[in-house]
């Protein structure tokens, strides 16, 4: 009897024994979380919810790829209304009730500020935002207020203004008129095109900057228009920027435009006018076509059916893939962790993984073997400097036969040369 | 439990500062049927005054005075106060919607400047690294927060129990009759533009005061924290919490600030994985639902009275 019994146990224990072990990619029941903190409403709703799909297929690809440390990744979602107190509390509640160890976020700058200084810095939480471009986060990371936890896979404005100046010198633009949105991303970008403008020999014959949603802008236009300009350089989005466009052509301007990533979009080509976009040059964050674009939007249009073309899911996606990486490569899942390893899963030496489940799980392999690996990202490779930014290629477009076409990249390479020549 | 007990340390205080600001919002509209739809503007002049004097130097704007915190705070108390006067003078003869309409172009006149004046607030990049009271003291930020929310509750305290002794007294009664019947009001000989200015000024200062703790405790203010939805909030606070009632401000505030951040909670308990993203609209309609049930089942609010009695303990009838 007693044989038996025991006979009974010890099959028993060993049969569970081998199912625990023998689920390998069935994640345990441990779960890590991270925390992803975007406008899903509010004036940049209508961009935040394809980039949080972005960084929810991020977490099913790694999921599918094994986890991380075997444990499943799940994302918490909030939304912080495009509202500074609102995204504040949100990412209170991720960081205290959520214990997440890095938060994707937020969208807008001022959001991400906020947060940054009120909630991730002090509370020892990595920030990676996908959209923030102030240049004013370099700053305060210079200061040491961000002691390490922030990083960004949107590269900063600071690189699409030496691109766009250099375009422009190339166009043989000598006088350009700049019009810019009044938020962060139009001060920054503007700022930066004239200092590098200059520096390359040309010359801003006017700066002018106007306010959201009026229902006309024939004063700002006749401002930039003064000073003879050989073309104007429009920063904001598609919805005021078609009105400027088409005001600035109505009053007589010059038809020969710079547009940044901002309006790189065949909607408000269409809604000014083919006919007046013969000549245009245009700079947007360039995605070297890696094998990471690929897989993202196909996966993409698998899940939701139609891929949008807009800016900064992909940014949202490689956010999501360097904090799962750095926390395979760390062994551990807390924010000083997720910070001292993601330069360790990016940058330059080591063998390159891409998107995706596969990408992901031969990364995992790979770390687990001890070996180096980069992430190559949707964008294309990711380096983070010392202030949490990232540099990555400009793509150059124009507009032929009334379509939006990419012209070339302009490598980090040929824009590090060019910001050389403007400092020195 | 940590966690739970920090997070709610921080939800108090921003409700806490909410408080403050509705504080003001009531003795202008609950007590002097003032309606200010400016609040954002006044909140964030006071903000803005702050965030110039104790900020650090910045080479972009103004600032870099170095005001220890108190006398800042008084400051831009002031400011908000001097901000009301050159409003008030010119709309306050202006009544109930007139006056709603010019406050509103106020509060977006006062927050375009702010966008535009760089050299003034910083524009869009906003004013950062704002110094907070006593930053180096403690050791966790959990300890400073703590030390922040009994700040608050003091400060909370101060201007509940100040509210509280004005309109219970002679000048406060002065409010409520120009509430009630400004032509009943003057004809006693009471000057009620200067009583409306008064109020207006008064309350608009204790907005001042909660925006300075606000930039205070965020250290980080830019445009986008003075949206009129900010407006919107502070009102919903107090009509839930009942006008005309100071007890009912402060409730209000923490009720509804509660509402709105947990309502991002509920939805994403609630929400399947594939409808997440739709998570924010989920939450904006759960906030619209229960206001609209409180002001079914309870226009007055919680604490509310608008038929108000004119003297502690006197009976009028309804």
């Amino acid at each position: 009897m007693f044989n038996v019994k025991l006979k009974y146990a010890a099959v028993f224990g060993a049969s569970l024994g081998l199912a625990v072990l023998s689920a390998p990619s069935m994640a345990a029941d441990c779960t890590v979380n991270i925390g992803a903190d975007m406008a899903l409403t509010g004036s940049l709703g209508a961009l935040g919810q394809a980039i949080a799909n972005g960084a929810r297929l991020a977490v099913s690809d790694v999921n599918a790829g094994g986890g991380v440390n075997g444990c499943k990744l799940a994302l918490v979602l909030g939304d912080d209304q495009t509202s500074p107190s609102v995204g504040v509390d949100v990412a209170k509640k991720l960081v205290d009730i959520n214990h997440v160890p890095a938060i994707v976020g937020a969208l807008s700058s001022g959001v991400s500020m906020a947060i940054l200084t009120s909630v991730t810095a002090p509370g020892k939480v990595v920030q990676i935002s996908p959209a923030s471009t102030s240049p004013a986060f370099t700053q305060l990371a210079a200061e040491g207020k961000t002691d390490g936890y922030w990083f960004r896979t949107a590269p900063s404005d600071a690189l699409q203004s030496v691109a766009m100046a250099k375009v422009a010198r190339d166009a043989k633009f000598a006088k350009v008129a700049v019009m810019y949105i009044n938020n962060p991303y139009g001060e920054g970008l503007s700022e930066s095109f004239g200092k590098a403008f200059k520096a390359l020999g040309g010359k801003v014959t006017a700066n002018v900057v106007y306010n959201q949603s009026q229902p006309s802008y024939r004063s700002e236009v006749t401002q930039a228009m003064a000073g003879s300009p050989d073309a104007l350089f429009l920063i904001g989005y598609p919805g005021d920027g078609t009105t400027i466009a088409r005001e600035w052509i109505s009053a007589g301007g010059p038809q020969k435009f710079l547009f940044p990533d901002g309006l790189q979009a065949q909607k408000f080509v269409d809604d000014v006018g083919a006919k007046y976009m013969k000549v245009v040059r245009g700079t947007a964050a360039g995605s070297v076509e890696t094998p990471s674009l690929k897989v993202f939007r196909e996966e993409y249009k698998a899940a939701h059916g139609s891929y949008p073309t807009q800016a900064y899911m992909t940014n949202a996606y490689d956010a999501v893939m360097v904090i799962a990486l750095a926390m395979e490569h760390g062994k551990g899942s807390t924010g000083e962790i997720v910070r001292d390893n993601i330069r360790k899963v990016t940058g330059e030496e080591g063998q390159p993984v891409y998107a995706g489940t596969k990408g992901y799980a031969k990364a995992v392999k790979l770390i687990k073997e001890g070996k180096r690996v980069r992430y190559i990202g949707t964008v294309g490779p990711l380096t983070f400097d010392k202030y949490g930014d990232v540099t990555g290629p400009m793509a150059i477009w124009t507009v032929k036969g009334g379509k939006v076409t990419n012209v070339r990249n302009m490598s980090v390479e040929e824009i590090d040369k060019i910001a050389a020549k403007i400092k020195g | 439990m940590m966690g739970l007990l920090s997070y709610l340390v921080f939800f108090l205080i921003i409700a806490a500062i909410f408080a403050i600001v509705c504080l003001g919002l009531n003795l202008q509209w609950g007590y002097t049927g003032l309606f200010n739809i400016g609040i954002a503007g006044f909140f964030s002049v006071g903000a803005y005054t702050y965030a110039i004097l104790a900020g650090p130097h910045h080479a972009a704007r103004l600032g870099s005075f170095g005001v220890p915190f108190l006398p800042a705070v008084a400051l831009s108390m002031v400011a908000a106060g001097l901000a009301a006067l050159l409003v008030g003078l010119p709309t306050l003869r202006l009544r109930d919607d007139y006056l709603a309409i010019a406050t509103i172009g106020i509060a977006s006149s006062i927050q375009l400047v702010a966008s535009n004046e760089r050299w003034l607030t910083g524009g869009t990049q906003g004013a950062q690294n704002i110094v907070q009271p006593l930053a180096g003291t403690f050791s966790s930020s959990l300890q400073y927060n703590l030390f922040f929310l009994a700040m608050m509750l003091v400060f909370v305290a101060v201007v509940y129990l100040a509210l509280e002794r004005m309109v219970h007294s002679p000048w406060g009664r002065v409010l409520m009759a120009i509430r009630e019947d400004e032509t009943a009001a003057s004809s006693l000989g009471k000057n009620a533009f200067s009583y409306r200015l008064q109020s207006f000024v008064i309350g608009s200062m204790v907005m001042g005061l909660g925006g300075a703790l606000y930039a205070s405790f965020i250290t980080f203010i830019s445009p986008e924290d003075f949206l009129p939805v900010l407006t919107f909030q502070i009102w919903a606070m107090l009509i839930v919490g009942g006008s005309g009632s100071n007890l009912g401000a402060i409730v209000g505030a923490v009720l509804v600030w509660g509402l709105w951040t947990a309502s991002g909670s509920l939805a994403q308990m609630v929400l399947p994985a594939d409808l997440q993203v739709k998570g924010g609209a989920f939450q904006i309609v759960l906030i619209g639902l229960v206001l609209m049930v409180v002001l079914i089942f309870r226009p007055r609010g919680l604490f509310g009275s608008r038929k108000a009695l004119v003297s502690h303990g006197a009976k009028t009838p309804e």
